[in-house]
């Protein structure tokens, strides 16, 4: 087909018609190159960790520990990255720990791509804590996937061609509108990064991984609270699939659920079958504890991360194999 | 469907593109049947039984035509036909817009209690309508003659302008449509078609809803507002309105552009007005034209023949009496700006806002006519005309905006106390929303700085594109010369700047928003 070109009539002014050609030509290019930009962008290494989404520079921070050798690698979503602190866990257990975090979005773009590129470079840690929230416990098979963008940043930078072909072939639209999103998320980023002082990978190295991109949340409010939650059943399959995967003569793998605040209905929560993944049910906090989040509170204000912190140190004597201790 | 959609962009616009140069290889009845069967898809879109009733408009009005001009032989006087026609088209409209706003004005005068839903207005009810009426009117008067079937359902349905205009008059469009030249994609025509829909997609999506949040959070503030954020609501809300109502004026001549069809303008650069007679010929040119032609005049003709009968005189000096200008000025222009408020919607908000600008067009007429001993511009200097000229253009847009307050609000309570709030009678308050934190509101007071430096400082569009004669006719005011650097031209340079328009308006398309026109 071809567009017609000659006996251009008298509303086009003094133009040669090839010019329009060119016009449209110069037209098409654009948008497309401008399109395909961010799948460049991204993978300019350091990339992520100054111009990323929020999350960026602590999941980069989890695909660039090669050599770390940890005795103990925690693996989770956003409230492993938010809830523990690495550090006060190094010293108190006097082993190596460090975070490889993730979050909700992330986790289910992702899979466990980040745990099988640590395994590669580093040598097998004693433990592998998996410390998921209660809605991730089935990351890899959840329908609305939120946040979905930074583990598409991830993907994108480190994933094979084939699981970025296989993420678009689940979740098409994401897919296509990705490079979409690449640039309102760089430019609020940019402008929160010329705004502070402190480089953002610079923190998440120094907590080995414990990251908090949401310090300035307010806290939930205290008192009698409701969870958002409506008696629905929470899958669990990623939670034991990932604890059989990863268990080895070497490695010892513990599942931890995150605790949850003390409202009047968490027993919807605490009478789940924990049991089968298998998994202590979730410690309950003061809702005080918690971060005001938009969906539900998963996430700890800094002040309640040296006790969530101990606690989990606690599970984790408990759990480490006895050549570890 | 939006035109600020994936959907429309990649899917509907490409394949009535292919559709029309494939069908153009064959007949021109197969280009305006394509097109036309397009523009129906576009409507079934949003809601597929309302197609139904634009066809069942469509035919009735064809019907009505084909007896007006006796291509169906009958013995009833054509002015019978169309008046019955009128009844019929504008009882279908007041049915949809008005019959059930009625009654619940009804019910709350006699403080029944009961109150009954609306029904969802058929999206374009009023443009289609409108249109039709027109061309029967003109049909039965002898100026239009009957067309054929494809090209009328064109000519009603094509989809540019089917859901918010422009109102299309048949002698701008069926001349157009009956060309055999036409009906292949032509390069020239889609550069510049293409280009002046990126303009428009550009206003609405990067300009137009960036401004929306805030007027938002103005008309939804519980309570009365303080005078720094009335004004900031208020003046957002001109603005949204401008580039909302621009944008999608620039899109509608865009695309019909790229088809090789001119539509005529609606949009030219309003806040520059310096009157109030001159915004109404800048702002929906196209309803300001209708109304004039349909309501304004066929009064006034009547006035001035009881007059006339009364042995009354009718002259400019008669206009300037009292007694003359009341009746062959004033009564005509606050009726017909009575009926342009109500076309915009059921109630007194719709109503007051159209009485206001009839207040506003009176009292300019009254300012030309009765002012004594005007200044000769020639006599004043160049600093006094400018400074003439720029009071003009802000007593001007504050008076626009002023009525939006009716326009945009959800009562006339609400209206009048974001009128109190900008005069200062709710306090001066803080500049920011509760919502918002100060940073925000920074940011939102730099963006209406550049809003408004667009507005007054830049050349509109279609002045943009002017070299290639974008719409049937320019406005007066877009004839002026520019600078040869701003008007657009097929080069590399052009297209590196619209195509990264058309990006940067593709990243804000991810939530599609509608356009405030759609409404009526």
């Amino acid at each position: 087909m071809t567009l017609e070109s000659d006996g251009l009539n008298s509303q086009t002014g003094p133009e040669s018609p090839w010019r329009f050609g060119r016009y449209l030509r110069w037209l098409a290019i654009v948008p497309p190159m401008l399109y395909l930009l961010p799948l460049v962008l991204i993978r300019i290494p350091g990339y992520e960790s100054h111009f990323g989404s929020p999350f960026a520079p602590a999941l980069e921070y989890a695909f660039d520990a090669a050599g770390q050798n940890a005795d103990i690698v925690i693996f989770g979503d956003s409230a492993a990255m938010i809830n523990i602190d690495p550090v006060q866990m190094s010293s108190a257990l006097g082993l190596k720990v460090i975070n490889l975090p993730n979050t909700a979005g992330s986790l289910s773009v992702t899979g466990d791509i980040m745990l099988q590129n640590y395994s590669r470079h580093n040598k097998p840690p004693h433990l592998i804590v998996g410390y998921f929230t209660l809605h991730s416990l089935d990351y890899l098979h959840r329908k609305a996937i939120p946040m979905v963008y930074e583990g598409q940043e991830m993907l994108v930078d480190h994933g094979a061609f084939a699981q970025n072909m296989d993420f678009a072939r689940s979740h098409p639209s994401d897919f296509l509108l990705f490079p979409l999103r690449f640039y309102p998320t760089t430019v609020v980023t940019l402008v929160r990064t010329l705004a502070s002082h402190k480089p953002r990978s610079q923190t998440v190295i120094a907590g080995q991984g414990h990251f908090d991109p949401m310090s300035t949340h307010a806290a939930f409010p205290s008192g009698p609270c409701q969870l958002p939650l409506s008696g629905e059943d929470f899958p669990m399959d990623s939670a034991r699939e990932f604890r059989q995967k990863y268990t080895t003569p070497q490695t010892a793998v513990l599942v931890y659920v995150s605790p949850i605040a003390a409202c009047t209905n968490a027993g919807l929560v605490t009478s789940q079958p924990f049991a089968a993944i298998p998994a202590a049910t979730p410690r309950l906090l003061p809702p005080s504890s918690f971060k005001s989040d938009a969906l539900f509170p998963a996430h700890l204000m800094p002040a309640a991360v040296p006790g969530a912190t101990a606690q989990l140190i606690e599970a984790i004597q408990k759990a480490l194999p006895a050549t570890a201790k | 469907m939006l035109f600020n959609s994936y959907t429309f962009l990649f899917g509907f616009l490409p394949i009535a593109l292919v559709g029309y140069q494939i069908a153009g290889h064959f007949h021109r009845k197969a280009v305006v049947a394509w097109l036309g069967l397009m523009s129906i898809a576009f409507y079934a879109y949003w809601r597929p039984p309302y197609v139904l009733l634009l066809l069942a408009s469509i035919a009735l009005n064809y019907l009505s035509a084909a007896l007006i001009s006796r291509h169906i032989p009958n013995k009833i006087s054509s002015r019978i036909w169309l008046w019955l026609a009128i009844v019929l088209n504008l009882g279908v409209l007041g049915y949809f817009k008005y019959f059930f706003p009625l009654l619940n004005f009804a019910a709350s005068v006699g403080n029944s209690g009961r109150h009954w839903s609306n029904v969802v207005l058929p999206l374009g009810i009023s443009f289609f309508t409108f249109t039709q009426i027109a061309y029967l009117v003109d049909l039965q008067q002898g100026i239009a003659v009957q067309e054929d079937l494809s090209s009328y359902i064109l000519f009603v349905s094509f989809f540019p302008h089917l859901i918010a205009g422009p109102i299309l008059h048949h002698k701008d469009m069926m001349p157009q449509f009956r060309q055999d030249c036409l009906y292949r994609l032509r390069k020239d025509d889609l550069a510049v078609g293409f280009s002046w829909f990126i303009m428009g997609l550009g206003k609405k999506v990067l300009l137009a809803d960036t401004f929306a949040s805030t007027a938002t959070l103005a008309y939804a503030f519980p309570g009365p507002l303080p005078a720094l954020l009335a004004w900031r609501g208020l003046l957002c809300y001109a603005l949204q309105l401008y580039f909302d109502f621009s944008g999608y004026s620039d899109m509608a001549l865009g695309l019909a552009r790229m088809f090789s069809i001119d539509f005529p303008l609606n949009f030219a650069s309003p806040y520059k007005s310096t009157s109030i007679i001159d915004f109404w010929q800048r702002w929906h040119i196209t309803l300001t034209n209708y109304i004039m032609a349909y309501v304004y005049s066929p009064l006034q003709f009547w006035i001035s023949r009881r007059r006339q009968e009364q042995g009354k005189k009718v002259s400019r000096k008669a206009q300037a009496t009292p007694e003359g200008f009341l009746n062959l000025i004033a009564l005509p222009t606050l009726f017909t700006l009575f009926v342009a408020g109500l076309w915009h919607g059921a109630g007194w908000k719709f109503i007051i806002y159209g009485l206001l600008h009839g207040v506003y067009i009176t009292v300019n007429h009254a300012w030309r006519i009765f002012r004594r001993n005007p200044a000769e511009p020639a006599l004043r200097t160049p600093a006094s005309r400018r400074a003439t000229h720029v009071l003009s253009v802000l007593v001007t847009f504050l008076a626009v905006m002023v009525s939006q307050a009716f326009f945009r609000a959800a009562d006339c309570s609400q209206a009048v106390s974001m009128i109190a709030g900008l005069c200062g009678f709710h306090g001066r308050g803080a500049f920011h929303f509760p919502a918002e934190g100060t940073p925000m509101a920074a940011v939102d007071l730099l963006e209406m700085a550049i809003g408004f430096a667009i507005v007054w400082g830049l050349p509109n569009t279609q002045q943009i594109l002017s070299r290639f004669h974008p719409s049937l006719h320019l406005s007066q005011w877009d004839e002026a010369a520019l600078p040869p650097r701003i008007l657009w031209l097929p080069s590399p340079v052009w297209a590196i700047v619209m195509g990264c328009l058309f990006f940067a308006a593709l990243v804000a398309v991810q939530n599609p928003s509608t356009f405030l026109y759609f409404q009526f």
